[in-house]
């Protein structure tokens, strides 16, 4: 290695800096952070000229910077960044074409799983007033159906006193009391099933002219639009503790290996805990409630033990593999 | 073939990359001149300079710039106790490795 400094002219200097920004195209490319941009750019000039050096060229023409460039690797190969480009073809340095410039490397983003859990989590608590919104009107509705009822309705007609004798003959034997209130009570219940049958006939009439007009079928459509509905939005909410627990510890594994690609720990980390802290919550109050003195204990040490894991979670969450947060 | 022999350098450059500062810190270029002294592992600047540049990023080595005597200054590269260690590990897996891919190749059971 010689100690003297290599000075190339200007158009060797263009040539040399048209190579550098080739590299830093393709590296731009390929996202490469700027910092690592800037050392590699650094060390390739740095061999540029040490090699200029060794030809003892102090000031270098384009030619021999030409010559230089050819023994290095075209500005494409660093498109893989890390790959070994093929050793027995080393064209000359040339403009990147398009095609040669790499598929766009995942730039770093907030963890889409952490996201979704996030979402999902409330949807459990949404779903309580929403169920209520869209029960109420069919349990309505159900109700109204209950009265136009089809089936014959079984009245229990209340059994009189006393076994009813035959009418006596007034004329001979005169009524007593008792056999009066029997006959008014036969009248009364004779009034009331003519009734009733009255008012079953109209019911009957109600339904079949619903049934004409279309009112039953449509009333029998909501109540299947409203299954439709709440079935999976049923599920969803359900599955929702499952599923944004599953999804957090999924996060975190994500937001650890991705070596700083992905971030989002804190929310991955309350996707994780929110529900099994709120599980937790609930065994606290009802042993704290329903419990006596060992409940309040047992709820009490199941308090700082939540706080001790919490705690232990997150720092061992926190030292993120690859300076991930 | 080619393709094969691409991919298994490709697995190995880190391994090398390392095992050359494992003599001592280097700069770029010395660090080429070191890996060109073995035999068919035709590790060339553009697969080099990248991974030097992200085990640095990853803390495997530390960088020191120094004035060079034929232009901009110098990146030299050196192992971090990481690096060591990463070095170490790797090192030993990979004589595991052929160890076991020999025994298999010569028909030796394990």
């Amino acid at each position: 290695m010689t100690s003297e400094s290599v000075n190339p002219s200007p158009e060797a200097r263009e040539r040399m800096d048209a190579y550098l920004d080739a590299i830093e195209r393709v590296l731009v490319a390929a996202d490469m952070p700027r910092a690592e941009r800037k050392g590699i750019a650094d060390d390739v000039e740095a061999q540029i000229l040490e090699m200029l050096t060794a030809r003892g060229c102090a000031t270098p023409s384009v030619e021999d910077v030409g010559a230089v460039l050819s023994d290095l690797d075209p500005p494409e190969a660093y498109a893989e960044a890390g790959g070994v480009p093929p050793a027995s073809t080393r064209p000359a340095p040339s403009p990147v074409p398009p095609s040669a410039l790499p598929r766009k490397a995942a730039r770093p983003h907030f963890s889409r799983a952490a996201i979704v859990g996030a979402c999902w989590a409330p949807l459990s608590l949404a779903l309580i007033p929403l169920m209520l919104l869209v029960l109420y009107p069919m349990l309505s509705y159900s109700g109204a159906r209950h009265h136009v009822s089809e089936e014959p309705v079984m009245h229990v007609v209340p059994e009189p006193a006393e076994p009813v004798r035959e009418a006596p003959d007034p004329a001979t034997d005169p009524l007593t009391e008792a056999e009066l209130e029997a006959a008014e009570w036969r009248a009364l219940e004779a009034q009331q099933e003519a009734g009733e049958r009255q008012l079953e006939a109209e019911l009957k009439q109600k339904v079949a002219r619903a049934r004409a007009e279309g009112r039953v079928e449509r009333g029998a459509t909501l109540s299947w639009l409203a299954i439709l509905i709440l079935g999976p939005l049923g599920l969803l909410g359900l599955s929702a503790p499952f599923g944004t627990t599953i999804l957090g510890i999924v996060a975190i594994s994500h937001i650890r290996r991705s070596g700083g690609r992905i971030y989002g720990m804190g929310l991955a980390l309350f996707d994780a805990v929110l529900f099994p802290l709120i599980l937790l919550a609930g065994l606290i109050v009802f042993c704290t409630s329903f419990l006596g003195i060992w409940g309040m204990l047992v709820g009490l040490v199941l308090a700082v033990v939540a706080a001790v894991v919490v705690r232990l979670l997150w720092r061992r969450v926190g030292a993120p593999v690859g300076g991930a947060r | 073939m080619r393709s094969w022999v691409s991919q298994l350098r490709k697995g190995l450059v880190e391994l090398c990359v390392l095992g050359a500062l494992n003599d001592g810190e280097a700069y770029g270029y010395e660090i080429l001149q070191r890996l060109a002294q073995a035999d068919n592992l035709a590790i060339t600047e553009s697969t080099v300079y990248p991974i030097l540049a992200r085990l640095a990023k990853e803390g495997v080595l530390q960088v020191r710039v120094a004035p060079s005597p034929s232009g901009p200054p110098r990146r030299y590269y050196r192992l971090t106790d990481t690096g060591r260690a990463r070095l170490s590990e790797m090192h030993r897996y990979w004589r595991h490795l052929t160890a076991a891919v020999d025994g298999l190749l010569s028909g030796e059971k394990p």
